[in-house]
């Protein structure tokens, strides 16, 4: 409220209103009205200009007033019980108006800004407050001014009963008393009904009849003049008017108020009073203001300024009165005033005020100090507010003289106000207002009734506030009302107390900063005041308001405090539901100990019954169990299916890099124009009709009850559905069942199936908790919001993670074929090498048929038949028979039948290709159709080359047979397969050109099964390059190898087909001669194999490299070169990654002579690696087959381009006692082995002797067995160098120009020696040159050749 | 003098420990919490004014509010714990009152060096509660 405006509205001329019966009967009967209801609202003038001058000599103008009407028996003070109950009863009745269980949060408002009042039963009360205390015998400002008598004009006659009116003593007690101003202006007011008899000629004629015939003034009220205005219900247009201003009663005549009001007509209050009627009496009361009442005041002001000019103030007085006491002026000033009731009698021995019944004082009307309080407030009436200030001070001055503390109290409280409406200092007016509270509490602890006095005290208290508040100090105010609080909380009156505590707590929230701890703290002490008065809706209010503070900081005491008495206090005022609510804060309580936890469910779950015996109850937002709705996994499927949730992991970029190839979705081609804005409305995430929606989310159990969930499941809305009875016809939710442990926590997936297109939105998780108790939680709605990837993508690019969940709404398109891909004998692990034929079934498990099948991956370790099963070719050869007694679906063949295949018995074919960044991709033919529930069966093949494990991604992309009318025509399904593989063999060549064959290597294989925990057998060492054929070694036996069982020749070119066992953690070699093939191109390998390398399955994986590091690497390469799948011959790719090294001569040796072959080994296993879960220990486990792919092998660095084999007859027998010289020729065989032709040098003699260089090649270094003389020539003598046993005879140097690319020659060396023994001949060179493609040259020394001599014995 | 209560409050006015020191009720257990809590703002006033530029605060509070029947007193540390004392009659002297936080404020130090005390939990170490009683009755 203004503070002025109240001011002026609440200290303003009372008018006492006397009026006779047949006039009030008028207003009773007609209207409803009392004749002071139907004045009361045209008392106020705003638009005055009367000049008046008070006690100066200039003159002021008062241009707005207002009189309050009261009834003359009325004007007293209520007893203090009465005014309580009646202020009791009135915040009973405006909390009920006013308090709802869901008010708006003072602290809330706060933090937007928009902090406001949300008190309105304070303004009422305080409003009340004040009315209760009105028509004090300290104060005058509520005492009469004027009397209106109120007569009827149809009166037979009229001046008789002005006169019984004034002799009727109508007067308030206090003027009976005497403390009361009896002498003030009295007017008659005829009431003149239009509508009675007479007429107005009668109404004028009883007007001049009173007029001269009265001793007061009169004035004319014709009423009842035209028709009233009516609303449109009906009632009339005025009724508000005079409602607004009708007062709560009292069981008595006080406080302005009568006890009873007449009965509202059945027109409507004011049925009979017309605009015209309000006019006139508006214009009436003007009349009388302007013309008497106001001149009465300015006359009476000055008459009683006068008498305290000549009394109490000037320099001649102030000493008298401080001389002789002012006593004596006072008496004296009584005794002489003739109109005025006489003084009561001063009590011996004392002078001054008179003790009162109350326990007060009491100064009669003919007081000096009355007189000074009636000129102070008469002038405060009068807007003299300058002369009621200086007034009250010295009037105040005499009260604390005369020890008069509560007169004293009034006169402080008045100059406060009085200063203010003067504009005094804040200063000024606080101390006025203090000194009067001050005043005010000593009096009530003196007084006989303390109580009474006290509320004094807080009107004081209150006014002060709301002056500090006005101005903003509202850490004053809030002391005030502090004060005020303490005082009325000593009394007992918790009433008033809690008002003020929850005013003092709000001004704590308008102090900058606010003070919101505070705030809670005094709001909850005023709630439990408002506890004490049985006032609980409004207890319950401000608990309401503190809850707010203590929310979310784990103050759980408090908190458990609040709910609680929130809650009993609802369900005992028949609110279950509410109260629920509150008990529902009171759980989880983890840090109650387990009979409180038990004790607080339990009385929720007879809040919920007692609610349910009412009516439905509402799914409460249950704390128990917790629900983590803030990551809650969903796996739906749109047009992109995924089989499982490691297909979903996978980054989309790899998926899109397979699908490109497809041609199917729109992921597969972004571009910057398909990057979502983020001003663009963000559509909602695509299911499909029928298929499940499941969300997966994290629950736990805090407290130490076991708790038992029912009916847990989704709740769900759809677009289409109007009523939630049908909602079954739309959704259908999946529900469970369970019970949490204490301290549990569990992961649930919760599905729900939409069964017609249109909007679905998930809202949250519902459930029953022990059976009675429905609790919902809602899931965030937050806007999609795409997550940012900080790798993988352009900066900037927002992708949004499909598997959490960020919108509710999920758009539903129609029923398309769904494609499933299950494995039929998906193994636990593989081993390396391992090749294993997995059998898939594809099943359409959508409602409508699918067709133009393809399938993508980029994993070079699995390989999908090209063929169906029936008619897919066997890899294993042989071995197939034998293993597929114990592997059952280790091979095609062993594909059991099926009823519902689409396949019939046509031969269906998959073409195969590989497309751009060396995506396989296998298209089925488009006529192939898959009718809903059939099933197609295909092989897989799975050969894992490298130790890690194996992870492919396979999409699969399908169309719907019939082009559906909305929605995508394509779809995907992306699934990952996934093995962990297992250690096995790993096989090292070792490649050494032949000492005795210008074409043939020797091989070498390492076989390491140092690492695997299973038994393999070697069945086959194959060289799978065509024209290529192995010839086993007998096993040298060397430290550390066991003898080779790969001994035995299969008659076979290209084929070594012998077991060699390899028990786990073993090492072994294995010795071949690995031919080349010849340009005759008549050494092929042929005939039947145990696997066929060059065909099937082996065949694609050969020429596939084995195990990229990564699928979305894009640095592979690229040839479209389709292959019919119908023959897969696939020539072998040979490897780019064993490259020779550049500047060498092999750098440019990649001719088909000097082609790296492939070799294959092929194992098999006694059993299969063990099952992590599946299979029981001990169980049967079946054989496992397996292959090495040992690509491009070559030979080892160093070696020369140019083979050399030295040949001749090795043991001569030489007659040296007939000849000296024993000369053995030593052919020495040359092969150009460059893919180009070379010079070739041969130089005798001139060379040191090679060494071989140890374990570099397939044979290692041999000690010569000295059974025999040995005269080695070796140059690793030390000291100079011996003289040479042999010479070299003819020819030592022989050239051949030209040698052409594969070619090889012949030349014939002569070699003497001279006694008999083993020689070594090494001493010779070759070098050679080549002219083409930049000249290269180089050397090498010629093979040694031994040479055994043995002298012949004389026959 | 007699301490009735001794409270730790955490960086986000969250209680870390409250403990009633004398034989409580249930109803005088929540009024601690009550003026504790509600102490909260008078701490936060002084913090912010306790400072000039160039100066060092001091830890110490003094009187952050009286009750009708106790004295709330508070000493706030460098990383924002508030310790909090609800005092009985008569006032005691400012230097004991700060001796005894640097006490309460050690004790609460040795709590959170333990490597299984989680930051911002509540404190149950029986050892600091023993530690606090015994600042508390040494008064």
């Amino acid at each position: 409220m203004d503070l002025r405006n109240w001011i002026l509205e609440r200290v303003s001329p009372a008018v006492m209103v006397v009026s006779s019966p047949a006039a009030d009967a008028i207003c009773r009967e007609k209207n409803g009205l009392t004749v002071v209801d139907l004045l009361r609202p045209h008392g106020s003038f705003h638009h005055l200009s009367v000049p008046v001058r008070t006690v100066g000599d200039t003159s002021y103008r008062i241009r707005e007033l207002q009189l309050r009407f009261f009834h003359s028996q009325t004007m007293t003070q209520p007893s203090r019980e009465v005014a309580d109950e009646h202020l009791h009863q009135l915040l009973n009745t405006l909390a009920k108006e006013h308090v709802d269980n869901e008010p708006t949060s003072m602290v809330h408002l706060l933090r937007k800004g928009s902090l406001s009042y949300q008190t309105p039963w304070f303004e009422r009360y305080r409003q009340e407050f004040f009315r209760m205390l009105a028509f004090a015998e300290h104060e005058c400002y509520d005492h009469p001014v004027a009397c209106l008598y109120v007569v009827h004009v149809d009166a037979e006659d009229i001046v008789a009963e002005l006169q019984q009116l004034q002799a009727g003593g109508n007067v308030p007690p206090l003027m009976r008393q005497g403390l009361m101003e009896a002498s003030i202006l009295q007017h008659c007011l005829v009431l003149h009904d239009a509508t009675s008899e007479g007429g107005d000629a009668r109404a004028q004629e009883q007007l001049k009849t009173l007029a001269a015939r009265s001793n007061c003034s009169c004035s004319l009220m014709k009423v009842h003049v035209g028709t009233s205005d009516r609303k449109a219900n009906g009632e009339p247009g005025h009724a508000g008017l005079w409602r607004a201003h009708f007062q709560p009663r009292l069981p008595r005549a006080s406080a302005g108020e009568l006890p009873d009001r007449p009965e509202e007509p059945d027109q409507g209050l004011g049925a009979a009073l017309s605009s015209t009627d309000l006019k006139t009496i508006t214009q009436v009361l003007e009349d009388f203001t302007v013309r008497y009442l106001l001149p009465d005041l300015e006359l009476r002001l000055r008459a009683l300024n006068q008498q305290v000019l000549v009394s109490r103030k000037g320099l001649r007085n102030q000493l008298k009165s401080l001389w002789r006491g002012k006593s004596a002026s006072s008496t004296s000033l009584a005794n002489n005033s003739n109109n005025h009731t006489a003084p009561a009698p001063e009590t011996p021995g004392r002078t001054g005020p008179t003790p009162t019944a109350a326990g007060g004082q009491a100064y009669s009307t003919g007081s000096m100090e009355f007189q000074m309080r009636m000129l102070a407030d008469v002038a405060f009436l009068m807007q003299d507010y300058e002369l009621a200030g200086t007034t009250l001070r010295l009037l105040a001055a005499d009260f604390k003289s005369d020890r008069a503390w509560k007169h004293y109290a009034g006169a402080q409280e008045m100059l406060a106000l009085a200063s203010f409406m003067a504009g005094a200092s804040m200063a000024t007016v606080t101390a006025a207002f203090s000194e009067a509270f001050s005043a005010y509490t000593e009096v009530a602890r003196a007084a006989r009734e303390p109580a009474a006095m006290v509320r004094y005290a807080t009107r004081t208290a209150l006014m002060l506030a709301e002056y500090q508040r006005a101005h903003g100090q509202f850490p004053e105010a809030h002391s005030a009302l502090l004060q005020g609080y303490r005082q009325e909380y000593e009394m007992g009156s918790s009433m008033r107390a809690a008002l003020l505590l929850e005013q003092a707590a709000l001004f704590q929230l308008h102090r900058t900063p606010a003070l919101t701890h505070k705030f809670a703290f005094y709001i909850v002490l005023a709630g439990t005041e408002y506890q004490k008065s049985s006032l609980l809706r409004l207890r319950a209010h401000a608990y309401r308001q503190a809850l707010p503070v203590y929310q979310g900081k784990e103050w759980n005491y408090i908190k458990e405090h609040l709910h609680d008495a929130l809650g009993k206090q609802l369900r005992e005022g028949g609110e279950p539901v509410a109260a629920a609510r509150h008990f529902v804060a009171l759980l989880p309580g983890a840090f109650n100990p387990e009979a409180w936890q038990a004790y607080f469910l339990q009385q929720l779950l007879d809040t919920v019954q007692e609610a349910a015996a009412k009516g439905k109850v509402p799914p409460l937002d249950l704390p128990v169990p917790e629900v983590d709705v803030s990551r809650v996994l969903v796996r739906h499927d749109d047009h992109i299916c995924h089989a499982d949730s490691a297909a979903l992991s996978q980054p989309l970029d790899q998926w899109r890099l397979l699908e490109g190839p497809l041609g199917a979705g729109a992921e597969g081609t972004t571009s910057w124009l398909d990057e979502p804005s983020s001003k663009a409305a963000v559509r909602p995430p695509t299911i499909v009709a029928d298929e499940p929606l499941t969300l997966t989310l994290n629950m736990s159990n805090p407290m130490k009850l076991p708790l038992r969930l029912s009916h847990l499941r989704l709740s769900c809305s759809h677009s289409l559905c109007r009523d939630e009875a049908s909602l079954s016809q739309y959704v259908q939710a999946d529900e469970l069942e369970f019970t949490l442990d204490p301290s549990d926590a569990v992961q649930i997936g919760l599905s729900v199936r939409p069964l017609q297109p249109g909007m679905l939105t998930v809202d949250g998780l519902e459930w029953t908790l022990n059976d009675h108790v429905r609790g919902f939680r809602a899931f965030p709605a937050r806007d999609p919001a795409p997550s940012r990837r900080t790798t993988g993508v352009r900066r900037g690019a927002a992708v949004r993670d499909r598997r959490i969940l960020q919108s509710r709404t999920f758009n539903v398109i129609p029923a398309m074929p769904r494609l499933e891909v299950h494995m039929e004998n998906a193994p636990p692990s593989l081993l390396q090498g391992q090749l294993f034929c997995c059998r898939l079934s594809l099943r359409n498990t959508g409602p409508t048929p699918l067709k133009s099948l393809r399938m993508a991956t980029l994993h070079p370790d699995i390989h999908l038949a090209p063929l169906d099963p029936s008619h897919d070719d066997d890899p294993l050869g042989p071995l197939s028979q034998s293993s597929a007694d114990t592997q059952p679906g280790a091979h095609s063949g062993a594909s059991p039948p099926h009823q519902h295949s689409p396949l019939g018995q046509s031969r269906v074919v998959a073409r195969s290709h590989t497309a751009k960044h060396g995506v396989h991709v296998q298209t089925w033919p488009s006529e192939l159709a898959i009718e809903p529930g059939q099933a197609l069966r295909w092989n897989l093949w799975l050969h894992p080359r490298s130790y890690e494990p194996l992870l492919a991604l396979l999409s699969w992309c399908y169309e719907a047979a019939q082009s559906p009318s909305d929605g995508p025509r394509q779809r995907l399904l992306r699934m990952t397969a996934r093995y962990d593989v297992q250690p096995a063999l790993a096989v090292t060549p070792v490649l050494t050109p032949s000492a005795q064959d210008l074409h043939k290597h020797l091989l070498r294989l390492d076989l390491d099964n140092s690492q695997g925990a299973t038994a393999l057998d070697i069945s086959e060492v194959a060289c799978s390059t065509p024209g290529w054929s192995l010839t086993p070694i007998a096993d040298r036996g060397h430290a550390g190898a066991a003898p080779s069982a790969i001994g035995g020749s299969t008659g076979r070119p290209g084929v070594q087909h012998q077991h060699l066992e390899m028990p786990a953690g073993t090492r072994r070699a294995a010795f071949f001669h690995l031919h080349p093939p010849t340009r005759s191109g008549g050494n092929v390998t042929s005939g039947v194999r145990w696997m066929e390398a060059d065909a099937g399955p082996l065949a694609h994986f050969q020429a596939r490299p084995s195990h990229p590091p990564t699928e979305a690497r894009g640095t592979r390469r690229t040839s479209d070169t389709s292959t019919d799948g119908a023959s897969p011959s696939p020539a072998p790719v040979p490897s780019p990654s064993r490259a020779a090294p550049p500047g060498s001569p092999f750098a440019a040796a990649q001719g088909p002579l000097w082609d790296s072959p492939n070799i294959l080994v092929a194992w098999r296993s006694h059993a299969q690696p063990a099952s992590t879960s599946g299979e029981a220990l001990g169980a049967e486990v079946p054989q496992a087959v397996g292959a090495v792919h040992l690509l491009d092998c070559r030979l080892q660095e160093g070696q020369a381009p140019i083979r050399a084999l030295a040949e001749g007859c090795g043991r001569v027998t030489h007659d040296f006692a007939a000849a000296g010289a024993c000369s053995v020729p030593l052919r020495l065989h040359l092969r150009n082995c460059l893919p180009h032709p070379a010079g070739l040098s041969v130089e005798a003699g001139h060379m040191q002797p090679h060494t071989a260089p140890s374990e570099a090649g397939a044979w290692r270094c041999l000690s010569v067995p000295a059974d025999g003389p040995v005269q080695a020539s070796d140059s690793q003598a030390v000291g100079p160098p011996a003289a040479l046993d042999h010479l070299w005879c003819g020819c030592a140097c022989t050239r051949i120009p030209d040698l052409p690319s594969g070619h090889q020659t012949s030349i014939t060396l002569q070699v003497a020696v001279f006694a008999p023994g083993l020689y070594k001949i090494a001493d010779y060179g070759i070098g050679w040159t080549t002219t083409s493609q930049g000249a290269q040259q180089g050397s090498f020394p010629g093979p040694p050749f031994l040479l055994q001599v043995d002298a012949a014995v004389p026959s | 003098m007699t301490i009735t209560c001794a409270a730790v409050v955490g960086r986000a006015n969250n209680p870390l420990y409250l403990e009633a020191c004398k034989p409580a009720s249930d109803e005088e257990v929540l009024k601690y919490h009550y003026v504790v809590h509600c102490a909260l703002d008078t701490v936060e006033e002084k913090v912010a004014l306790r400072t000039q530029p160039g100066e060092i605060a001091d830890s110490y509070l003094g009187m952050l509010y009286p009750t009708e029947d106790h004295k709330v007193y508070g000493y706030v540390s460098n990383t924002s714990i508030k310790f909090i004392f609800v005092v009985e009659e008569p006032a005691p002297k400012d230097e004991d009152m700060r001796a005894l936080f640097k006490r309460f404020h050690a004790a609460f130090i040795d709590v959170v060096s333990n490597p299984f005390y989680e930051i911002g939990q509540p404190i149950t170490s029986t050892s600091f509660d023993a530690s606090v009683r015994t600042i508390v009755t040494t008064v």
